[in-house]
């Protein structure tokens, strides 16, 4: 894609593809691999990591498709000076994002595989443009994590464990807080908390952090699935306390021409813990 | 290399496992815990059978931390295989939650295939307290700082403040974007009634809202009075000093309030300060605030003071302002009309509801009192009449004061020192304040008790002046004389203009002397109509037999130097001799006659011209000019308004005029006049039209065009009945001839027309000496046999009542009939 | 408006019905209409044509209407016409029935007690 007026917009060596684009590439650090002629297959990571988690997954689909990877704002490597309150105060915001990159990149016929939140992130992404998505593989979608007695749906939480996630979103930011920085630096009894930290992955701007839990957890997409006209699979954990089983079926009840897989894999994360089963669901219903 | 210093004892690794200062877990991939040791069992107090193959680690968590857990921690540890320092909230055997550290590492086996997690956990309660008194003190320094922003976006609103109302509401909400307080109120100081009165909160439920006398207890008032900061930190000490905070407290659940005075003037010494207003803001629990909190709360009371005293300047100057503009305007709305009756809806209307929610014109004087209300809801009636009455017959104002239970002032309307009667008015919610407006209202009422007199006066006036003119213009004019005929038409100007001079006239002078006159005396109202009357009787006490046309209007030259008003009327005036058919006429500054003789053009009568009556600088040689018309010949005397208008010039008025006058050569005398008006004027009308037409002499033959319109059909009788009326044609064969005729247009229009509203129908008539003769000619197509049902009673009547009858369908249909004249004839 | 062509008053126990001015073609119909409103239920009717100056065929083909509904509902009625005048005229020069045409009202009135 050319964009002869902007200046930045030179051949780069590095880049597979000869071109580096200037906005989503750098604000979402966009990373294409793969197949430079095969089908492209988008991997969007869910809330708490980065593009880092689909390590295991992704290489497994690179002589066939052209991988595209990338952060959300706020996270991994992403442009943390692009987080805007009002853009990123919905899913919707999130799913611009996809499809900017796609514009960005001319992607069509596109595979998206999102994880978690990135699934119904993908899900409006494909409402919206559902020219541009041939398949969505959604690995532990949920398009409400909050249980609604009144309706009869239960996701999994209730509005004070949210509240007490983004306590423990305190507890484990602390250090890492830029505003608390001074502070720290100041104390002479807690020099290690001015080092580097760790934990290198999935590294996250607490406050985005923060907001980015609230949208993700306060969310509520049910309506939108019966919009969807992707063909689309769900990938559903054992034991997954972010989306159990039930709000699986939810999905699956409600989401048209969707293909329900359950997974050996336990916890939320099956691209990690079992990447293996993860690939063969995927290749088998691709 | 060192040496490892020896124990006094040996170590046992399984004792170091158990007994370690740290938890240690161990646990499958999927998190269930397969080795735990006592220090996390005796931390946690659960026992090992409860977690070992039955519990995951996740299980242990918090429900935030489990969210965590699977968000963070997991997909972090298989990335890379350990993870440090991880806080997260274990839930013990009881329920307590112990504050821990967490360290994993993931152990893969000859495959790389992930075999087991080992972790250990730090108790982190010391740590995360320090943590949590970090993170208090991040919220200090962060609600410092955001003190100072919020201080700062209040100081720039307050710039941008121009009224008390837009003080209070940036200051209202600044105690809780500042000091997190619960809700906070308002309360201004009126120094004009005496009392502070609360006008903003952002929790109305909270708190006392009445009003308050400056002097009053509460502690509003005395920290008022004393204007410095005083911050109620609990309920025991409002009950010590502040009893009335006590319930409203307790009410809403706030132990602790801030009064806070917003003051203007010098800061360092109190006896400068003046005390606007109070900002009282209040806290959930007992707050303590800090030093630099009351700092920022004083410099907070002062900026809203200097903003306040600033906002009430340019408050009054603007009410100033717009009072005076009001009054200007609404004087201007007033003399806009000139009746009474519309000036005093106009009055209303300015009132309500911009001043008032209700208000009330009464006007005692003149034949029956008015009585105009507006707006809603009409006050108590007799409370009001009661008032009412006092103010008439004292003419001094009363105004309504706080409580009072009419709440209506009412004050006298008065003009050149006479009470006419009363306006009574509610004022409007955001005005309520009539004692403060006592100059507005009272130089309103003045104003508009002389904008009503003079209404008053002038509706007087003009019903004087109207009635003056149509018992003037009604006079009898000369009729039934079959030598000529004459028609007059006078239309009023448009609405609410007074009346104006212009006149008509036709009178015998002698049986055989006809004079007719039209005329127009400057300016309107009362004036001109007395003048034009006195023209008018002045015109017919001046003619004579002898003297003619312009001795006459010398006459009235003369005339003028006992009536003023009279000087430079225009009048155009001719005097007709019935026998022989000659006409003298002359024109004093008046429109020319427009003459139509039975062949030929319409002409304007261009001859004996001179100035109007009595001009000083015009020409006064008056002159006549005398020619014979003959019979059948139609002269139009008429006034300025029939051609004047502002859109076109004076000579195509006369253009069109004399083209309307020549297309309506045929038409009937009678309704011409009001025909030409209806074409020239229309009905929007800036000026009088006044009209004269007058038919001259019999025609040997009557020659009429009509259109296919039935109301046309009585009109074109009348012109018919008096031709031959004026022939001595007797009533039995008149009125067979009249009923033939109709007849027969009547068919004409229903049969030939039927289709064709504009067609036009010629109708001609001729007497001899033993017959009369109708011709009734039309264009039309006539359709079908004739002797339908309806109209065949009109073929039958037409044949009944003439002795010949005719048709002639060769170019429309020609109906011709002929009856003998009978012998009643004269 | 027909005011100034038509006018309803009562004499003795009728509902009297005053015509006067021109009736022609071009008010015949409106008068007509106003006369039905008013009469549709009265007992005896006088229409009273003294005074009017001229009637045409439409004049008569109303009052022919009228006097014709007003005998279908067995209402007697008399229509005043005077020995001379327009109206009398032409409602001779159409025949229009004798039997209900009287010369002045009392006798008309008498008429209708019998």
């Amino acid at each position: 894609m050319q964009m002869p007026d902007n200046q930045g917009d030179v051949p780069d060596a590095s880049e597979p593809y000869g071109y580096r684009d200037m906005r989503t590439t750098q604000r979402n650090a966009v990373t294409l691999t793969g197949n430079p002629t095969g089908q492209p297959m988008v991997f969007a990571h869910g809330y708490g990591c980065d593009q880092n988690m689909w390590r295991l997954v992704a290489p497994a689909f690179a002589d066939t498709h052209r991988l595209v990877l990338f952060d959300h704002v706020g996270n991994g490597k992403s442009d943390l000076s692009a987080y805007d309150d009002d853009r990123y105060s919905t899913l919707e915001g999130y799913a611009r994002d996809i499809l900017e990159i796609l514009h960005e990149h001319d992607l069509r016929d596109v595979v998206f595989v999102g994880h978690s939140v990135s699934a119904m992130i993908g899900v409006l992404a494909a409402i919206e443009e559902p020219e541009r998505f041939a398949k969505l593989v959604l690995v532990g979608p949920s398009p409400r994590y909050i249980n609604e007695p009144t309706e009869d749906y239960v996701g999994g939480f209730d509005r004070a464990d949210i509240e007490s996630l983004l306590d423990s979103l305190d507890s484990n930011y602390l250090g890492w807080s830029s505003t608390m920085a001074p502070v720290i630096m100041g104390n002479p009894d807690r020099p290690e908390l001015g080092e580097e930290l760790t934990n290198s992955f999935c590294r996250t701007d607490p406050d985005i952090a923060k907001k980015f839990a609230r949208v993700t957890f306060l969310s509520d997409n049910r309506d939108d699935l019966l919009r969807l006209r992707t063909p689309a699979l769900i990938l559903q954990c054992s034991d997954d306390v972010i989306a159990p089983d039930c709000v699986g079926d939810y999905v699956h009840k409600h989401t048209p021409n969707s293909t329900l897989m359950r997974l050996n894999a336990t916890g939320h994360c099956p691209n990690l813990s079992a990447p293996e089963e993860t690939i063969d669901a995927m290749k088998a219903w691709l | 290399m060192t040496q490892e210093l020896r124990l006094p004892w040996d170590e046992d690794p399984d004792d170091l496992y158990e007994h370690a200062p740290c938890g240690y877990l161990t646990t499958l991939p999927d998190g269930t815990i397969v080795r735990v040791n006592q220090t996390f069992l005796t931390w946690t107090g659960y026992t090992r059978g409860e977690l070992v193959g039955h519990r995951r680690f996740r299980d242990l968590l918090s429900s935030g931390g489990q969210i965590y857990h699977e968000t963070h921690y997991a997909p972090l540890l298989r990335m890379q295989d350990e993870v440090h320092e991880l806080a997260f909230d274990v839930v013990c055997a009881d329920g307590r939650q112990l504050p821990t550290l967490v360290n994993s590492m993931l152990g893969r086996d000859e495959s790389g295939q992930p075999r087991a997690i080992r972790t250990m956990i730090f108790n982190a309660t010391e740590r995360r307290q320090y943590e949590k008194e970090l993170l208090h003190a991040r919220n200090i320094a962060e609600a410092s700082e955001r003190r100072v922003r919020v201080l700062q976006q209040i100081v720039a609103d307050l710039a941008a403040a121009p009224t008390e109302a837009e003080v209070a509401e940036s200051v209202v909400r600044a105690p809780e974007a500042a000091f997190g307080a619960a809700s906070s109120s308002i309360y201004l100081v009126d120094t004009e009634r005496d009392l502070i009165v609360a006008v903003t909160s952002t929790d109305p439920t909270t708190g006392n809202w009445d009003d308050m006398p400056r002097s009053s207890a509460r502690a509003v008032a005395r920290v008022a009075e004393r204007g410095d900061l005083h911050v109620v930190a609990s309920l025991t000490e409002a009950k010590q000093h502040f009893p009335d905070l006590v319930e409203s407290m307790r009410r809403s659940g706030r132990n602790t309030v801030v009064l806070l005075p917003l003051t203007t003037g010098p800061t360092d010494e109190h006896g400068g300060v003046v005390t606007l207003g109070v900002l009282a803001f209040s806290f959930k629990g007992e707050h303590k605030l800090t030093d630099g909190e009351l700092r920022v709360v004083r410099l907070l009371g002062q900026q809203a003071g200097q903003a306040l005293d600033r906002a009430r300047l340019y408050d009054d100057a603007r009410r100033r302002e717009e009072r005076s503009k009001f009054l200007a305007e609404t004087t201007g709305a007033l003399d806009e009309v000139h009746r009474l009756q519309p000036r005093i809806h106009r009055l209303l209307d300015r009132l309500v509801p911009e001043v008032a929610d209700w208000a009330e014109v009464r006007l005692q004087v003149g034949a029956v009192p008015i009585e105009e209300p507006k707006g809603t809801p009409a006050p108590d009636t007799e409370l009001l009449m009661k008032r009412v009455a006092k103010v008439a017959a004292s003419g001094e104002p009363i105004f309504a004061l706080e409580g009072d239970p009419l709440d209506c002032s009412v004050l006298p309307l008065t003009a050149r020192g006479l009470v006419l009667g009363t306006l009574a008015l509610r004022m409007a919610p955001d005005r309520r304040d009539a004692a403060g407006e006592r100059v507005f209202l009272s130089d309103l009422a003045d104003r508009a008790g002389l904008a009503l007199e003079n209404a008053r006066l002038y509706e007087q006036e003009r019903q004087i002046a109207r009635t003056l003119q149509r018992s003037l213009l009604a006079g009898d004019l000369p009729s039934g004389d079959n030598r000529f005929a004459v028609e007059t038409f006078y239309q009023a100007a448009g609405q609410d203009l007074e009346v104006g001079g212009d006149w008509y006239d036709a009178f015998l002078i002698t049986v055989d002397k006809l004079a007719v006159v039209v005329g127009d005396v400057v300016g309107r109202g009362i004036d001109a109509a007395t003048t034009m009357g006195q023209l008018r009787s002045a015109v017919r006490a001046l003619a004579s037999n002898e003297d003619g046309p312009a001795r006459l209007i010398e006459g009235l030259d003369r005339f003028c130097e006992r009536v003023e008003s009279a000087r430079m009327a225009t009048v155009a005036y001719a005097e007709i001799d019935l026998t022989t058919g000659e006409i003298a006429y002359c024109c004093a500054g008046h429109l020319p006659p427009l003459l139509q003789e039975p062949a030929g053009s319409p002409e304007f009568l261009m001859h004996a011209r001179s100035a109007p009556i009595g001009s000083r600088a015009g020409n006064l040689s008056r002159t006549e000019h005398r020619r014979r018309l003959s019979a059948g010949s139609r002269m139009l005397l008429y006034t300025d308004g029939l051609i004047e208008r502002r859109s076109r010039s004076i000579d195509k008025g006369f253009e069109i005029l004399a083209r309307e006058y020549a297309r309506r050569r045929d038409a009937p005398l009678q309704g011409l006049a009001a025909g030409l008006a209806d074409t020239l004027v229309g009905k929007d009308h800036a000026d009088d039209v006044c009209m004269l037409c007058l038919s001259l002499g019999t025609e040997e033959r009557i020659e009429r065009t009509i259109g296919a319109d039935r109301m046309q059909i009585a009109l074109l009788r009348a012109d018919l009945r008096t031709w031959l009326v004026a022939h001595g044609v007797g009533a039995e064969c008149r009125d067979a001839v009249l009923l033939a005729c109709s007849e027969a247009v009547a068919n004409a229009i229903e049969h030939g027309y039927r289709d064709d509203p504009f067609g036009m129908i010629d109708v001609v008539a001729t007497v001899t000496d033993d017959a009369v003769e109708v011709r009734v000619t039309d264009r039309g197509t006539w359709r079908g046999p004739l002797g339908d049902v309806s109209r065949g009673r009109g073929l039958q009547l037409i044949r009944e009542s003439m002795d010949q009858v005719l048709f002639d369908r060769s170019d429309g249909t020609t109906v011709t009939m002929r009856r003998r004249r009978g012998e009643d004839d004269q | 408006m027909t005011d100034q062509w038509v006018t309803f008053s009562r004499f003795g126990d009728a509902e009297l019905v005053s015509l006067t001015g021109e009736i022609d073609l071009a008010n015949a119909p409106e008068i007509g209409r106003a006369i039905v409103k008013r009469i549709n239920q009265a007992g005896k009717v006088l229409i009273d044509l003294t005074t009017v100056s001229f009637l045409d065929s439409a004049g008569v083909r109303l009052l022919d209407a009228l006097v014709g509904d007003l005998y279908e509902h067995g209402t007697p009625t008399r229509l005043v016409v005077g020995e001379r005048g327009a109206a009398r005229m032409t409602l001779q020069l159409c025949s229009f029935r004798e039997d209900v045409l009287a010369t002045d009202l009392d006798r008309a009135a008498a008429d209708l007690q019998v």
